[in-house]
């Protein structure tokens, strides 16, 4: 009152807002439930609010009911549980899928640590949300009780009970009544602390994962053993297991992963990254198919790759314990390595594995680092000399003694930054030329050099490392008639590489040759780097269109015309050398991964299945779902662009696709990937029917994906563009750093959209005869002959709406949270 | 100041005969001139006279297509390579500022400096917030544009274009988007880059600034230059009949 008196020109400034009225159960209900100005109103609302509260209060019990009614039998979902995730792999092979999810669920719990997923949680938020998760438990299980008495004089469902469930609803009862009180008790506790206590938000998957293994463990249910006859056992008795196995796994690889994280945050990022995009080849080609590959190549690559990994961090670290941990880690498990193809005694890997912990304790007890490394080094030379009393082969042996030798001069010659870079590629480089050596040298059974330096690894191998050298040539190079010569040269030599495989007539190779020649020519003729590349580009593009009319085998054409295309955006792209040596990267990766897919997809396994494809159920459903979404998204963002160039040609691809891809039914493009796509291949190319299917999955999404990416693009001023390259950004630089971000942002809620269709239409593949998990869901179980699981397809489809619904609301509150996080700047 | 320093070196910008057309319409009909180094160059004229089109050409965010244009010595070609170095050389600030709104005020001024320039993170952080000081909101460093009022985004623009270490500047009406309250800022700051001696292109209808800062100001109408000379000649002994009409309208 003193305030309205004193007048206008007198402004208070402790003056606020009124403090809303405490909000509250009894409120909430007030002005929700029985709202009104008027008593008319009031009685008309109440009156609304009972009716539909006991409309819903009858469905509810409806459903439980219905769920919980003896003769539900979801012993069909539980003890199906094998089938519905993996369908006919084989049961001496199910290893191959722990080992799938084990390095999946490294892979996410590793990536949670280093992006410092989650935060923390309230405790009054975390235990309400228990609280009422209990209660309603609770009250679920009451509510089955007093359906059977039918109140309110509806009839609701008669069905007989037995003692088996009475027992289960009790102890259902007394643990939901026990937690809601102490769930209560902790929210009253916590609520009245301020601030209030906070948990952090992972420990939530840490207790339901610890609930699931209890429950796996302790539960046990009906097992259907005959028609009439039924025993109890716990629930998924064989998979407990390796889900426990699992679930510890993800809980000790998290601290690791933090303290990784802290370590070297930026490396350890990169090779999250690098592990997520690797594991996909990996887990289907390697792992869970028989690939036919020779796994002791495997294991050697792996320990050159790790040896090198060693030295390239040294080569980073600043001295001190870290670098001597991580050498002396490395040098353990470099050192048992060759052991762990489980030819050798146990004893051997042990006492390796004894050698390389020797190792790390003085490594560790040393300061500097060239003592640590001398330390290291003097212990590997004592574990290769062990070794030659140990039966092994002769190439684990020069192998090791290889990294010691590197180890024990690091000191006299990696004093600088560049020396040691320098070692590092000497190691690559020796160990490499090791093992090609003993290869050629143990190739024997008739097989000479000649042979081996025609198969076609080998050649590919050449063409791919002379394409990539000869862009990385050119990024080097000033302008000039050096640089055009280079090209040329190296274009002639691509060229006519694939031909030296004898089995082509001598005029196909002297064809390409000549037509190599001529691209050299036209290139000497032109001044300006830009247009020499444009040139060579244009050669090369003829080139792989004759190729089209000569014998050879396909992956050579794949490669030619890759280079081809390389050369083609090199001068829209390279114009930084950033620009440019990012080129060469891609180069490379793309030639390998080219490589990789012609190698490892194709359709030959020796892995023993019944079915189509090695492949079945949810594990089927999950890896159409997340290859077809991981390919589209950047297949789509590739067409996105293309479509807005200011370049005609890709304008004009990218809509050429876009409509088609769009205008046929996607069950059409599977039918084309299941039945035609062999037919569109040349002979003698052969892919799995599964990779042939995310390629069609891949076709249909790309182009909805590139629409609304298109959406996003036009929505973008301008003047970002401008801003972006008037400030010396790249083409490409300004697209992916100013452009894309803003674009992609833009359109998220359309992209989780078709992410969802995505998602759910890979259960269309059922009609080309792949099992996914709603095929057997409605088909093999409900029709098998065991009498126990017959018509049980309701059942199956309530499990497959719960199972469909977790997915996609989990894939919806994902990208809520992501746009939430990236919302800031739009204030 | 003119030429001073540098005037071993050839001119900072050469034009010669510059055309320009957008579609039928010849947006530039024959622009020659130069501007030496450490001049400041006001470009004034009515719009639609190509001012915005000739200063957008000098960096190529336009393409002339007759006649020639070097900047600090490179012709501007289609040559990508050319176009990259005169950009890291020619800094721009925009009449609608172009901030990236994705990003923060630090990460505006640094994504430049980083990506072009291969500079490390830290030291182009502490060069921007030098440069956040000199235009005088060091302390909006980690909020986002958009949180900004619009003389602030402006000074953030120039903030972010000195940060590449530009040879030359060009400003194409930097304050016709600005509350008047905000345009004292943004010419305050324009005028302290003018006293260290920048070089300066500045399309502008703020006649005070051009009178007070610029060595040399331009009257652009239909595509080319009209008129041009100093501050002095222009407001009180301008020749030409246009340019006289063009003054009594706007003072």
């Amino acid at each position: 009152m003193a305030e309205a008196t004193s007048g206008p020109a007198m402004i208070d400034l402790t003056d606020r807002a009124p403090d809303p009225p405490p909000a509250g159960p009894w409120r909430w209900m007030r002005e929700n439930l029985f709202s009104g100005h008027t008593w008319g109103q009031i009685a008309f609302n109440s009156f609304l609010t009972l009716v539909f509260a006991l409309v819903l209060l009858n469905i509810l019990r409806f459903i439980t009911s219905y769920l919980f009614a003896p003769e539900r039998k979801w012993a069909a979902v539980t003890h199906n549980a094998k089938l519905l995730m993996v369908q006919a792999f084989p049961q001496d092979d199910l290893i191959r899928i722990w080992t799938s999810l084990g390095i999946f669920m490294v892979l996410v719990v590793w990536s949670l640590a280093s992006w410092k997923v989650g935060g923390r949680l309230e405790l009054p938020v975390f235990a309400g949300g228990l609280r009422s998760g209990a209660v309603l438990i609770g009250v679920t299980a009451i509510m089955h009780h007093a359906a059977e008495a039918s109140t309110f004089g509806i009839p609701i469902l008669q069905f007989d009970s037995r003692a088996d469930w009475s027992t289960v609803r009790m102890w259902i009862l007394v643990a939901g009544g026990v937690a809601a009180v102490l769930a209560h008790f902790t929210v009253r506790w916590s609520r009245a602390k301020d601030p209030p206590p906070t948990i952090p938000l992972l420990t939530v998957p840490v207790m339901i994962m610890a609930v699931v293994a209890a429950f796996l463990w302790t539960v046990r249910l009906p097992v259907p053993l005959g028609q009439f006859d039924q025993t109890t056992a716990p629930i998924a008795a064989t998979t407990a297991g390796p889900w426990t196995i699992l679930f510890v796994l993800a809980v000790v690889a998290y601290p690791l992963g933090v303290l990784i994280e802290r370590i070297w945050p930026r490396a350890f990022r990169r090779l999250l990254i690098s592990a997520w995009v690797l594991s996909y080849p990996v887990i289907i080609f390697v792992i869970q198919r028989n690939p036919v590959l020779d796994w002791s190549d495997m294991i050697m690559l792996l320990a050159v790759a790790l040896g090198a990994g060693a030295l390239r961090v040294l080569v980073h670290l600043p001295k001190g314990p870290t670098a001597t941990a991580v050498v002396a880690a490395v040098g353990v498990v470099t050192a048992a390595l060759p052991f762990a193809s489980g030819e050798e005694p146990l004893w051997a890997t042990a006492g390796m594995v004894l050698v390389g912990l020797a190792i790390l304790v003085a490594a560790l007890t040393v300061k500097e680092p060239v003592e640590m490394v001398r330390a290291s080094a003097a212990g590997m030379a004592l574990a290769s000399l062990l070794i030659w009393f140990i039966p092994m082969p002769f190439l684990y042996r020069i192998l090791i003694i290889a990294f010691t030798l590197f180890l024990l001069v690091t000191p006299t010659f990696g004093v600088t930054q560049r020396g040691r870079i320098n070692l590092v590629r000497a190691w690559v480089a020796a160990s490499l030329l090791i093992v090609v050596a003993f290869r050629l040298a143990t190739l024997g059974d008739g097989t000479t050099l000649t042979v081996f330096l025609r198969s076609d690894i080998v050649s590919i191998l050449l063409a791919v490392l002379l394409g990539g050298g000869a862009l990385r040539t050119l990024s080097l190079l000033p302008k000039g008639p050096t640089a055009t010569a280079v090209v040329a040269v190296v274009g002639v030599v691509t060229a006519a590489l694939p031909f030296a495989s004898g089995e082509e007539p001598l005029w196909a190779t002297a064809g390409m040759v000549l037509v190599g020649l001529a691209i050299l020519v036209a290139a000497l003729t032109v001044k300006e780097p830009v247009e020499m590349v444009r040139a060579s580009a244009a050669g090369m593009a003829l080139a792989s269109l004759l190729i089209w009319f000569i014998p050879m085998p396909f992956l050579y054409r794949i490669l030619i015309i890759a280079f081809a295309l390389f050369l083609l955006v090199t001068p829209t792209f390279g114009g930084t050398q950033r620009g440019r040596t990012n080129l060469v990267r891609a180069w490379v990766a793309a030639s390998v991964l080219i490589v990789v897919i012609f190698r490892l997809g194709a359709a030959n396994t020796s892995l023993e299945f019944q079915g189509t494809t090695f492949l079945g159920g949810f594990n089927l459903t999950i890896l159409l779902a997340v290859s077809g979404i991981a390919l589209s998204l950047p297949a789509g963002l590739i067409l996105a662009l293309a479509r807005t160039s200011s370049m005609p040609i890709f304008r004009l691809l990218a809509t050429g696709y876009i409509e088609l891809v769009r205008s046929v039914p996607m069950i059409t493009w599977l039918f084309f990937g299941s039945a035609m796509l062999t037919a569109f291949l040349p002979s003698g190319v052969e892919f799995d029917e599964i990779v042939r299917i995310v390629a069609a999955i891949t076709i249909f999404n790309s182009a909805y994906v590139a629409e609304n990416i298109r959406g996003g693009l036009q929505a973008i001023d301008k003047g970002q563009y401008e801003a972006a390259r008037a400030a010396g950004l790249s083409l490409v630089q300004s697209t992916s750093l100013v452009i894309l971000p803003q674009a992609v942002r833009t359109v998220i809620p359309a992209l989780v959209g078709s992410v969802i269709v995505a998602f759910k239409d890979t259960s269309l593949v059922a009609i080309i005869g792949l099992a996914d998990i709603l095929l057997i869901a409605r088909s093999f179980i409900p029709q098998q002959s065991d009498p126990n699981f017959q018509g049980t397809l309701p059942q199956m489809m309530f499990f497959m709406a719960l199972f469909y619904w977790i997915f996609t609301f989990a894939i919806s509150r994902l990208s809520l949270r992501y746009e939430r996080s990236l919302g800031i700047g739009e204030r | 100041m003119t030429g001073n320093g540098q005037s071993s070196r050839s001119p900072a910008i050469i034009c010669e005969d510059v055309k320009k057309w957008f579609g039928d319409f010849q947006a530039l009909t024959g622009v020659t001139t130069s501007v030496g180094w450490g001049e400041v160059v006001v470009i004034i004229g009515p719009s639609g006279s190509g001012k915005s089109t000739f200063i957008r050409c000098i960096n190529r965010l336009e393409n002339h297509q007759k006649g020639r244009i070097v900047v600090d010595g490179m012709e501007l070609t289609n040559d990508l390579r050319n176009i990259d170095a005169i950009r890291r050389e020619v800094g721009m600030v925009f009449q609608q500022f172009n901030l990236f709104p994705h990003l923060t005020v630090m990460q505006n001024i640094t994504l430049a400096p980083i990506w072009v320039r291969n500079r490390t993170r830290t030291d182009s952080e502490a060069n921007a917030m030098t440069l956040l000081e000199r235009v005088g909101i060091p302390e909006q460093a980690h909020k986002y544009p958009g949180q900004l009022s619009g003389g602030q985004q402006q000074r953030v623009a120039i903030a972010r274009a000195l940060a590449m270490n530009p040879k030359i500047m060009l400003f194409d009406e930097p304050t016709s988007a600005l509350d008047p309250e905000m345009i004292k800022e943004v010419l305050d700051v324009m005028k302290e880059l003018a006293d260290t001696g920048m070089t300066m292109i500045v399309v502008s209808h703020e006649m005070g600034f051009a009178r007070q800062v610029a060595d040399r100001i331009l009257f652009f109408d239909f595509g080319t230059i009209v008129e041009e000379g100093t501050p002095e000649h222009f407001f009180t002994n301008p020749q030409h009949d246009r340019t006289k009409l063009f003054l009594s309208q706007i003072l």
